[in-house]
């Protein structure tokens, strides 16, 4: 079966593998800014889709079916973001004669509108938060609804996911400001600006739970995902098991997760995300209907290979193991490596890598999708790859990582790897007392740590002004007035690029 | 061969001498005894005299170095004592601030035009990068000189954007 994966990054480049081990072969897609990016030079064929912007390429439904249907693809994976839940694609490709690796159209519809997820949910007596359950057309209705439930209040995008279109508010002057900045971030990368709000639990975990079926009404759940190290709404860190969740817990937890699941009649793997509480109470806060970005870390505690169960099931095959088989084993920890400045309150730094060493060792996978002389482009996301980890104990994972993150290098850019090493450090983290509002509460610490000792200082300023030393040795001088410093320093520059 | 690097505001005296097969590196008053290999076309090994060793990766654009161990990046600039000299004058003479880029971005949106009057923390506009829009601000009141970019422009790393005085 020849399959199409309509995705770019690390998340292509894991789904080509499983095709490989399958022997499947495989189309990568890609847009003009990503000709020699991984995963394209990673497939066996690839396809040229449109130009750099997502919405003109990995966007373009037609265009990828065009591709599938030139390059007699038969199954299309859609990977996690983009069009992963987009029923119109899984539709397309149906319509087409494709296997569409993931849910059926009509369970991404159910749970892609997170107005209409609750409702099902509600009706199928899973746990909600309190919150409106349809998109409000104007301002003023969300005004009411924050006055009734009291703040903070969370804006959301409708189509949403990913951390992106959201806002927490917690004031009533800061509501309108945020209900526009959500509508206009919802429309430029969900193309729907619908928005919708509900109550924010205050001092919460994020937990989530992995289910996976086939379509022979075989469903079962493979543990929790401790997902509750956030940033900006985005995970940073994940786990498996969570350090709070004992057996009788991951019972219920899978349980009503294999409820939710059943509702809309779930096939193919899928997360149902809870939010707990302190009290240990937990709420349905919406169902992704694709793989997860952090689904490794499920991978490495219960040994199950997610994406070729997906393909397996997308063919009209069974599950491999049921319920009662599930062993999980040990703990694994995921880090997600962005290219973005922790010291610069994280802003994106896209570019050129200049050298990159990625961690090896017992108990360490990566799951990368950049190379030593790639460079990094400015229309995607900053993810550049994930690290993962797997101990036997939770204390063990956790050491395991930071000794991984110390091998971790990436030059020419800035990445979060040293942003991991602090969190692996922290007492907190370490005792896996933490909640959403965790990683904002420590990066003003995290900000002393980077601003280091002398000992390390003083080997930089070294190396540099010995590098400076040999090369007012070796350059002559051009020009009576110009420095053989400034020379030196202009070649450099031609022959290094501009950064 | 003296130097003065410039890092966070501070002028810190450099003295680099050859030494044996290695250097004499002073910084301030702290002297070390170093070697320094090539490890591979992108990283150096620096080992002091009492064999602690730095896998560092050194990249260097005119007078701007980057020195990076992977966890911590120290950017400093080197400068000869006289180029010093020079850059304190136009820095006691440059009245305006220009706004750069911090990052390569696209431009999505302009709030000021040249003229407009600017408070500190007005926003200028807003740079798109991998998905976030980052707001960018004035960093002290003024009036709009120039306005350097348009709306739906891309923009390298360190691009002017916006002079303000």
């Amino acid at each position: 079966m020849k399959v199409l994966i309509a995705n770019r990054g690390e998340i292509a480049v894991r789904v080509i593998r499983a095709c490989r081990e399958l022997g499947f072969p495989t189309v990568a897609v890609h847009s003009d800014a990503d000709r020699a990016a991984l995963h394209v030079l990673f497939a066996d064929q690839s396809v040229e889709i449109g130009p750099a912007p997502s919405s003109k390429s990995y966007l373009r439904i037609d265009a990828i079916i065009d591709a599938a249907r030139t390059t007699g693809a038969e199954a299309i994976h859609p990977g996690y973001g983009f069009l992963a839940e987009n029923a119109l694609f899984a539709q397309a490709c149906i319509d087409a004669g494709m296997l569409f690796v993931g849910p059926s159209p009509d369970s991404i519809r159910a749970m892609g509108s997170k107005t209409e997820s609750r409702q099902r949910m509600i009706a199928a007596g899973v746990p909600v938060v309190p919150g409106l359950s349809e998109a409000v057309a104007s301002l003023s209705e969300i005004e009411a609804f924050a006055a009734e439930a009291g703040f903070p209040v969370m804006i959301k995008a409708s189509a949403g996911g990913g951390g992106k279109g959201l806002r927490l508010v917690e004031r009533k002057e800061d509501l309108s400001n945020a209900f526009e900045r959500v509508k206009s971030e919802a429309k430029s990368f969900f193309g729907d600006d619908a928005v919708y709000a509900e109550k924010f639990i205050a001092s919460p975990r994020h937990i989530e739970v992995q289910i996976l079926g086939d379509q022979h009404g075989n469903l079962i759940h493979l543990g929790e995902r401790e997902c509750t190290l956030q940033r900006r709404h985005q995970k940073v860190v994940e786990e498996s098991p969570s350090p709070v969740v004992d057996e009788a817990m991951r019972e219920r937890l899978g349980v009503t997760a294999v409820q939710a699941g059943r509702a809309v009649n779930y096939y193919s793997a899928g997360t149902i995300e809870f939010l707990m509480g302190e009290d240990g109470d937990f709420y349905f806060l919406e169902m992704n209907t694709r793989l997860q970005v952090e689904h490794p870390v499920t991978e490495m505690v219960t040994g199950v290979d997610l994406v070729k169960e997906q393909l397996r099931v997308a063919q009209g095959g069974t599950l491999q193991l049921s319920q009662d088989q599930v062993r999980m084993s040990g703990h694994a920890i995921e880090c997600r490596i962005y290219a973005e400045d922790s010291s610069r309150n994280f802003a994106p730094s896209p570019g050129l890598i200049r050298y990159l060493n990625l961690p090896q060792g017992p108990g360490v996978r990566n799951e990368n999708g950049v190379y030593q002389g790639y460079t990094v482009p400015i229309h995607y996301d900053p993810m550049l790859s994930k690290l993962v980890v797997h101990g036997s104990t939770r204390e063990e994972a956790i050491l395991r990582m930071k000794r991984a993150l110390s091998e971790y290098r990436v030059e020419g850019i800035d990445t979060t790897v040293p942003f991991h090493s602090f969190i692996m450090d922290h007492p907190e983290f370490r005792a896996g007392r933490f909640d959403t509002g965790f990683i904002e509460k420590i990066l003003p610490s995290l900000n002393e740590s980077l601003a280091q000792g002398t000992a390390s200082f003083d080997a930089a300023v070294a190396a540099a002004a010995i590098s400076a030393f040999e090369q007012s040795q070796n350059v002559q001088l051009p020009h009576a007035q110009d420095s053989a410093w400034r020379r030196a320093g202009r070649l450099e520059a031609l022959g290094r690029g501009t950064r | 061969m003296k130097l003065v690097a410039r890092y966070g505001g501070a002028n810190i005296p450099i003295e680099v001498q050859r030494e044996g097969s290695g250097y004499a590196v002073t910084i301030d008053d702290r002297t070390m005894h170093v070697d320094l290999v090539s490890a591979g076309p992108a990283l150096k090994s620096l080992r002091l005299d009492d064999g602690r060793q730095y896998l560092l990766a050194h990249h260097q654009h005119g007078d701007q170095h980057e020195v990076s161990f992977g966890e911590t990046t120290v950017h400093l600039e080197l400068v000869d004592p006289l180029t010093l000299k020079r850059k304190r004058v136009e820095d006691e003479s440059g009245a305006g601030a220009t706004i750069t880029a911090l990052m390569p971005g696209r431009v999505v949106r302009l709030f000021v035009a040249a003229g407009d009057r600017v408070e500190k923390g007005t926003p200028l506009l807003i740079l798109e990068a991998m998905k976030m829009e980052n707001e960018v601000q004035s960093p002290r009141e003024g009036v709009v000189k120039t306005v350097h970019v348009e709306a739906g422009q891309t923009v390298d790393n360190g691009a002017e954007l916006i002079e303000v005085e």
